[in-house]
C-alpha cells in the first residue's frame, strides 16, 4: 500500500524489513521480500510525482562543478529511473577480477555468482531474455565487423523502454498488503545499540516537521550512490566517523562514467557496412545497441581501464570539435544548466566556425551521411581520495548536505585515447573509414575533462570487499560490523566497468533479497 | 595551427589510393616521384598542409629522399612506367595494411593515419618545395 507520511507521523512502524529508498533497487527488494510474506516498510523521501521541495534535499556541492548533485538523481518513487535512458548491460568478467594495473580493483564475488540474478533482472526492466553475446543475435552478428580480438571486442546493450519504476510498479505497490511505501518520509538517522553493532530503528522526518520511527529486523539502504553514504555518515551518534565507518571508507572511492565526445569516423564509401552500429532497431525483435570496447587482452597489454565507444550522431561532413561543442551547448541550453566548461565549448565553436557552418548547411540540405560521431565512456579508477562527505550546510530537515570532492586522473583520459586508437586501427584495417580523435584527448593535461557528459552513475561510496579496511559491505552487501544493515545499489560497486549500472544494481538487489529472506 | 578544411577530399584519396595518374619518365628524380605522389590526391595543397603538420614534430623525417626510401625502398626504379607505378601502389597498400596490423598509427590534425599515409603526405609537402 501507499501511505503518506502524515498518516503515520508520530508513530513507530514495525516491519520485518525496512527499505530506505523506493528506486529500482528498493522496489526490487520489496517485491521479492513481499512475495515471501514478509512485512516491508519502504521509506521514500519523495512522492509519486516530482516535487521540487523534496528534490531540494539532494542539493550539495560537487568540487568539479560539472554536474549538480540535485539534477543527477531523483527523489520520488522509482528514483532516477524517472529520467534514465534505459541502457542495460552486465559487467564483464574482467570487471570483477583483481587487475594488477588497477589499484583497489576486484570484487569478492564473480560474474558467475551474479549471472542468475542478471537473468532475473531482465524482466524488471521489461527486457527479453538475457542475451549479451553478439552470437546470440544472428541478425546482427552476420553483419557485424570481424574485429581483431587482440584489440577490440563488441559491446552490446539492451534498451529498456525505458521502464519508469515509479509508474510500472506503482499499482503493484499500491495493492500489496504487506508492503507499506511511506511517501515523503526521509530517513534521517540509523539508530544503533551502544556498540553500533546493530541498527535498532530508523528515524524519519517529513518536510512539515513531523517525525516517526521504523523498527525492523533488517534495514536496507537503497537510496543511491551519494545518499547511502550520506546517511551512514550522518548516523554518528555512537561512532563519530559515522555508522560502519571505523576504517574511514564510507563515502570514499566515488566513481562515475565520464562520457567524452571522442571524435568520429569519416566513411568515404558505403555506410551500410556500418549499419549494425548506428541502427538501433537492427536486431528486429528488440532494441539493442552495438558498440566497441577494448578486449581483455588489450586492457592487459595497454594497462587501461574498461571502456566502450558507441555511435553518437550522424555527420554529413566530418568529425569536428566545433560541432561536438555546439551539440554540448545545445544540450546545456535544453537542460538550463551551464557547466563550467561552457566557455571552452563556445570558444571551440568559434574556432571551428567553418566546420560548424558546413555541417549545419549539409544537414539543412539533406546531404548524404558521411560519418558518425563517437561517444566514449570509461570507468574511473577506484581512488580513495574521491569522496562524499558531510558539508557544513544543512538542508530543510536539518541534515548536513553532501559534499563531493573528486578528480579524474590521466588513466581515464589515456583509456579513452587508446580505445579510440584501437578503434581507428580496426576501422581502417577493415576498410570502413578514418577516425578523427577529439584533440583534447591528446593533451597531456586535464582539459579533456571539460568535454564530458554525465548520466548520474554514482558508484563506489560503500564499496564491497571481504576486508573491512578496504570496503564498507561484505560479499552479501552487509555492512561490516553491523549485524542487520545492508546496502543495495551502485554504491557497493568496487569497480565500475563500462556498463550502465542499472542492470547490475537490480541483479545485486535480487541477490540481496535472496540472502535476507531466510533471516527475517 | 590553421584550421584544416575539406579534409575529406584528402582522406578520400588516402583511403582509396585509386585512379593514379601515369607518369612517363626515363629519369625518375625525386621531382618525378613527388609529382606522381601529389597526383594521388584530389587536393594536393591540403595534402601538403597535412604533410607539413606531420613533419612539424619530426625533423628527422624532413627529407624527401628519406621519405621516398621509407615508402618505396628498392621499388624506385629507373623507369617509372605503368608497371613500376603499380608496384609502388601495391607497396603503399601493403605498408598501410601492415601499419594497421602493427598499430603503427600517427595522429595528424586529429586524424588517425597509418605511418605510411602520413609519410606520403609528408612527401607531398616536401615535393611542393622542390618546385615541380
Amino acid at each position: 500500500m501507499l501511505v503518506d507520511f502524515r498518516e503515520v507521523a508520530g508513530t513507530q512502524l514495525q516491519a520485518d524489513a525496512c527499505v530506505i529508498g523506493a528506486g529500482p533497487a528498493g522496489i526490487a527488494i520489496a517485491r521479492e521480500l513481499a512475495e515471501a510474506s514478509r512485512s516491508i516498510v519502504v521509506l521514500e523521501s519523495g512522492g509519486l510525482d516530482f516535487d521540487p521541495s523534496a528534490q531540494d534535499l539532494c542539493r550539495g556541492d560537487n568540487s568539479r562543478g560539472d554536474f549538480p548533485l540535485h539534477t543527477s538523481r531523483f527523489r520520488l518513487v522509482g528514483g532516477t529511473t524517472y529520467i534514465w535512458g534505459g541502457w542495460c548491460a552486465p559487467l564483464d568478467d574482467i570487471d570483477f577480477e583483481r587487475r594488477a594495473w588497477v589499484p583497489y580493483s576486484g570484487w569478492p564475488i564473480t560474474k558467475r555468482d551474479l549471472l542468475p540474478y542478471y537473468h532475473r533482472a531482465q524482466p524488471l526492466c521489461e527486457l527479453g531474455p538475457y542475451r549479451y553475446e553478439l552470437a546470440e543475435w544472428p541478425s546482427l552478428s552476420g553483419k557485424a565487423l570481424r574485429l581483431d580480438p587482440d584489440k577490440l571486442g563488441h559491446r552490446l546493450w539492451h534498451l529498456s523502454p525505458p521502464t519508469r519504476f515509479g509508474q510500472v510498479y506503482r499499482e503493484e505497490l499500491r495493492r500489496a498488503t504487506n508492503i507499506r511505501v511511506v511517501l515523503r518520509a526521509t530517513a534521517t538517522e540509523l539508530v544503533t545499540d551502544e556498540n553500533a553493532a546493530a541498527v535498532s530503528e530508523v528515524r524519519v522526518a517529513g518536510l512539515g516537521g513531523a517525525r516517526a520511527a521504523v523498527r525492523a529486523r533488517s534495514y536496507i539502504l537503497a537510496c543511491g550512490g551519494i545518499e547511502n553514504a550520506r546517511l551512514m555518515l550522518a548516523s554518528n551518534r555512537v561512532e563519530a566517523p559515522g555508522l560502519g565507518n571505523r576504517h574511514d571508507i564510507v563515502g570514499r572511492f566515488f566513481m562515475e562514467h565520464p562520457h567524452p565526445d571522442a571524435g568520429g569516423v569519416f566513411i568515404p564509401g558505403d555506410i551500410e557496412r556500418f549499419r549494425p552500429y548506428f541502427d538501433r532497431g537492427g536486431a528486429k525483435s528488440a532494441r539493442v545497441v552495438l558498440g566497441f570496447g577494448p578486449s581483455r587482452q588489450a586492457q592487459e597489454r595497454l594497462r587501461i581501464l574498461n571502456s566502450s565507444v558507441t555511435v553518437g550522431g550522424a555527420l554529413h561532413s566530418e568529425p569536428s570539435e566545433g560541432w561536438d561543442s555546439l551539440v554540448k551547448l545545445a544540450r546545456a541550453a535544453e537542460e538550463g544548466y551551464w557547466p563550467a566548461s561552457s566557455a571552452t565549448h563556445a570558444f571551440n565553436v568559434l574556432r571551428n566556425l567553418d566546420d560548424v557552418f558546413r555541417e549545419g548547411y549539409l544537414r539543412a540540405t539533406d546531404a548524404p551521411i558521411r560519418g558518425f560521431t563517437f561517444t566514449a565512456r570509461t570507468e574511473t579508477a577506484p581512488n580513495p581520495a574521491n569522496r562524499v562527505r558531510l558539508a557544513s550546510e544543512r538542508d530543510a530537515l536539518g541534515q548536513n548536505r553532501a559534499s563531493l570532492t573528486w578528480s579524474l586522473g590521466a588513466r581515464e583520459r589515456v583509456t579513452v585515447e587508446k580505445t579510440m586508437m584501437l578503434l581507428a586501427a580496426e576501422l581502417g584495417r577493415l576498410g570502413i573509414g578514418r577516425v578523427r580523435l577529439n584533440e583534447l584527448l591528446l593533451q597531456n593535461d586535464d582539459r579533456w575533462s571539460g568535454n564530458l557528459s554525465w548520466f548520474g552513475h554514482h558508484m563506489g561510496t560503500t564499496r564491497m570487499s571481504d576486508d573491512p579496511k578496504l570496503g564498507v559491505v561484505d560479499a552479501n552487501c552487509r555492512v561490516h560490523g553491523v549485524a542487520n544493515l545492508y546496502v543495495a545499489g551502485s554504491s557497493v560497486f568496487p569497480t565500475a566497468g563500462f556498463a550502465n549500472p542499472t542492470l547490475t544494481i537490480l541483479a545485486l538487489a535480487l541477490r540481496l533479497a535472496d540472502h535476507i529472506r531466510p533471516t527475517i | 595551427m590553421p584550421a584544416i578544411t575539406r579534409r575529406e577530399l584528402v582522406l578520400g584519396a588516402i583511403f582509396t589510393l585509386t585512379g593514379m595518374p601515369t607518369v612517363s619518365s626515363h629519369w625518375p628524380s625525386l621531382r618525378t616521384v613527388g609529382r606522381w605522389v601529389r597526383g594521388l590526391f584530389s587536393d594536393a595543397a591540403l595534402a601538403a598542409h597535412l604533410g607539413a603538420v606531420y613533419l612539424e614534430g619530426r625533423p628527422e623525417e624532413r627529407s624527401a629522399a628519406r621519405l621516398a626510401e621509407a615508402l618505396f625502398g628498392s621499388e624506385l626504379s629507373q623507369q617509372l612506367d605503368r608497371a613500376a607505378l603499380d608496384r609502388l601502389t601495391r607497396r603503399l597498400r601493403a605498408g598501410r595494411a601492415r601499419d594497421f596490423h602493427n598499430d603503427d598509427l600517427v595522429v595528424v590534425g586529429g586524424w588517425v593515419l597509418t605511418r605510411t599515409e602520413a609519410r606520403l603526405l609528408g612527401l607531398v609537402s616536401l615535393s611542393r618545395d622542390l618546385s615541380v
